[in-house]
């Protein structure tokens, strides 16, 4: 095996993974507290990625057009929670997730109408150069995304393991009604997640930016793979989630790679199925496994 | 007296009928959407051709609907303008996907119509009713083709779309290329919305071509450019001509990062005496009072088609058909034109070359 050439293929994977695993982390904790799959949660990131781009050429400095992109995310994401879940909250779950959907499609078209339909760039944090790793040339940008999904999920973990509302959102995840019935505020509680995940994926959106460019219609693709990671984390598991969105972004990197870029999509899907099913105890205990209806 | 007096009024009565001649055209055109650009820069340059030439001793109507750069609107725009006995003759200045959806509704209708877009199939199989201009995706192959036999490539890579347009590059690559001596060495697909090329140019880079064509545009243009100047790729990069625009330039940083970037291309965007017909061009120039752009001239083309078929036919919609089939090199901006009964594309490979790009600007490639 060429060494430059699975380099080459893991670390662009590993930086489109962090994306994916901070979206796929987003997704998590907003079904853990509300029982509500947030489909819009791919459009933060676009978010992100258009409000920092556009105010960068504007003459905004950059630390402060990504405070504002990250803002941005987190002010959108408590309106969603307060204008739209909030009021149908006792509603059946798939109209609260076809909510999200059409908050997903408004989202897109707004940056479309604002942000116009070409491809914003905005520079890399530190310079658009490459650094060279045992053969391989990687954007210096992807320090940037490895270090900021490194530090936002040592904070999110932080906050889930060592403080009461993040032990809130854990006890939420284990049993939505025994935790109000302990006196956890589940409406609260859920404004909070759905800010903090929008302002996370915001963040995404921002540092992957002067990679990927940004563009209205880029929130699809991530809220999809970031979906697929959530999926393998059962939308219970924080940390596996965040594993499965790094796995699918190395996974769908090496897909293309090494079997072909036709069928990269093919083998993601593809694996997440055979994940599914082997769950489900197909392949051990055949389709009687599966419960009757 | 008298007989002069009749022989004054039969004149002026002939001079009226003379002067209402009408001739009404349907123009189905992306008047908004992702198309809206290229339809209002083709709409100027068929006016600059009606005001320069336009069909003399007839008054053109025009009635245009929008299709918002939408194939399922385009049908039924067409279905409208269509069922106007009045309209002679129907213009669609709208993108291939939809001009392939109204070429199903085509012979329905029976008014010849004259159509944009770049895909093959609009084209071939002909339809006995629709009517091609530019050159197709199989002639731009072509020419990057016949280039790389030229300069003594042997090894040639390329990167496509998933969608029609990047598959249909690529089936007539893989067709064109051992018959011009070439060799197929790496053929990676993408898909418009993804976000890193970094695996399909791990694979390219580790075939080792001579040549590299990237069929990508839009975003995708931007990201692979970028891609290829990272992984320092040195090989010559072939691109299509829908990647170069001003969002292209903004994003990679100015028009001169671009130096050297080549792309075949219509000889009507060279303009002057690169243009096919430099004394053409030099009118729709005049006429448009600017500096052309492609969908400029792809206009005036249009009016220079419409032009012949009036002429050559009593005005029916079976007599303009008719004329149009019978067209042969008929001399226009981009290249000569010819239809016949089982080829409707219209202008091909010879009205394109290679160019490459110099401060932005296209110059015909060495």
């Amino acid at each position: 095996m060429d060494v430059s050439v699975f380099v080459q293929l893991l670390l662009p994977g590993l930086t489109t993974g962090c994306v994916y695993a901070l979206v796929a982390l987003g997704f998590v904790l907003c079904a853990n507290v509300s029982g509500v799959v947030n489909f819009a949660q791919g459009e933060y990131v676009m978010l992100g990625g258009v409000v920092a781009a556009w105010l960068v050429p504007h003459g905004v400095p950059l630390p402060l057009a990504i405070v504002i992109a990250v803002a941005v995310g987190g002010g959108l994401g408590a309106l969603q929670e307060r204008l739209t879940l909030a009021p149908v909250r006792s509603s059946p779950d798939f109209i609260q997730i076809t909510i999200t959907l059409g908050v997903a499609v408004v989202l897109r078209g707004v940056a479309l109408i604002a942000f116009g339909k070409d491809p914003l760039s905005m520079p890399g944090f530190s310079g658009d150069g490459v650094f060279h790793l045992a053969g391989a040339a990687v954007p210096v940008q992807s320090l940037w995304v490895w270090g900021a999904t490194a530090l936002m999920l040592a904070a999110m973990f932080g906050f889930l393991m060592r403080t009461n509302p993040g032990r809130a959102v854990r006890a939420c995840a284990i049993n939505l009604q025994a935790a109000r019935l302990m006196g956890v505020d589940a409406e609260r509680l859920t404004l909070l997640v759905f800010a903090v995940a929008g302002a996370t994926a915001a963040l995404a959106g921002a540092v992957i930016a002067p990679i990927v460019l940004a563009t209205w219609d880029a929130g699809i693709a991530y809220g999809l793979k970031g979906f697929v990671g959530a999926i393998l984390g059962s939308f219970r598991s924080p940390l596996v989630a965040v594993l499965g969105g790094l796995g699918i972004g190395i996974l769908e990197s090496f897909a293309a790679g090494y079997v072909s870029s036709g069928y990269k999509d093919a083998i993601v899907y593809g694996v997440l199925l055979a994940y599914l099913l082997a769950r489900g105890g197909v392949f051990v205990f055949g389709r009687a496994s599966l419960p009757s209806r | 007296m008298i007989k002069t007096l009749l022989g004054v009024v039969l004149a002026l009565a002939a001079g009226a009928a003379s002067a209402q001649q009408e001739f009404k055209i349907g123009v189905v055109a992306s008047m908004s959407g992702g198309f809206a650009a290229a339809a209002k820069d083709t709409i100027d340059g068929w006016r600059a051709w009606e005001k320069a030439h336009g069909l003399p001793g007839k008054k053109i109507i025009v009635e245009t609907l929008d299709d918002e750069t939408n194939p399922v609107s385009a049908s039924n725009a067409f279905r409208r303008i269509a069922s106007d006995p009045g309209v002679s003759l129907i213009y669609l200045f709208i993108p291939s996907n939809s001009v392939m959806a109204v070429k199903s509704l085509a012979s329905e209708f029976k008014v010849p119509i004259v159509a944009g877009g770049a895909a093959d199939a609009i084209g071939i199989p002909a339809d006995p009713w629709l009517f091609k201009v530019a050159p197709a995706v199989r002639d731009f192959m072509t020419v990057f083709s016949q280039y790389a036999q030229k300069k003594g490539y042997k090894r040639v890579a390329s990167i496509n779309s998933a969608d029609a347009f990047g598959q249909a590059e690529i089936t007539n690559l893989k067709a064109l290329a051992p018959k011009m001596g070439l060799t197929l060495v790496a053929a990676e697909t993408f898909n418009v919305e993804d976000t890193s090329f970094n695996a399909q140019l791990t694979r390219i880079r580790a075939a080792n071509p001579d040549i590299i064509y990237n069929g990508a545009s839009g975003r995708a243009a931007i990201l692979t450019w970028r891609a290829f100047q990272q992984m320092g790729f040195k090989q010559p990069l072939v691109v299509t001509q829908a990647a170069i625009s001003k969002a292209f330039f903004d994003a990679i940083g100015s028009a001169d990062a671009a130096d050297g970037l080549m792309t075949p291309m219509q000889t009507g965007v060279f303009g002057g005496a690169a243009a096919a017909d430099a004394k053409l061009y030099g009118e729709m120039e005049k006429a448009l009072g600017r500096t052309p752009v492609y969908f400029n001239t792809f206009g005036f083309d249009v009016g220079l088609i419409t032009e012949y078929a009036v002429r050559n036919s009593d005005g029916s919609r079976q007599g303009l058909r008719d004329a149009l089939e019978r067209i042969k090199d008929l001399p226009a901006v981009n290249g000569p034109v010819t239809y016949t009964r089982d080829d409707h594309t219209g202008q091909n490979f010879r009205s394109i070359v290679m160019g490459k790009l110099k401060s932005g600007k296209p110059v015909p490639a060495d």
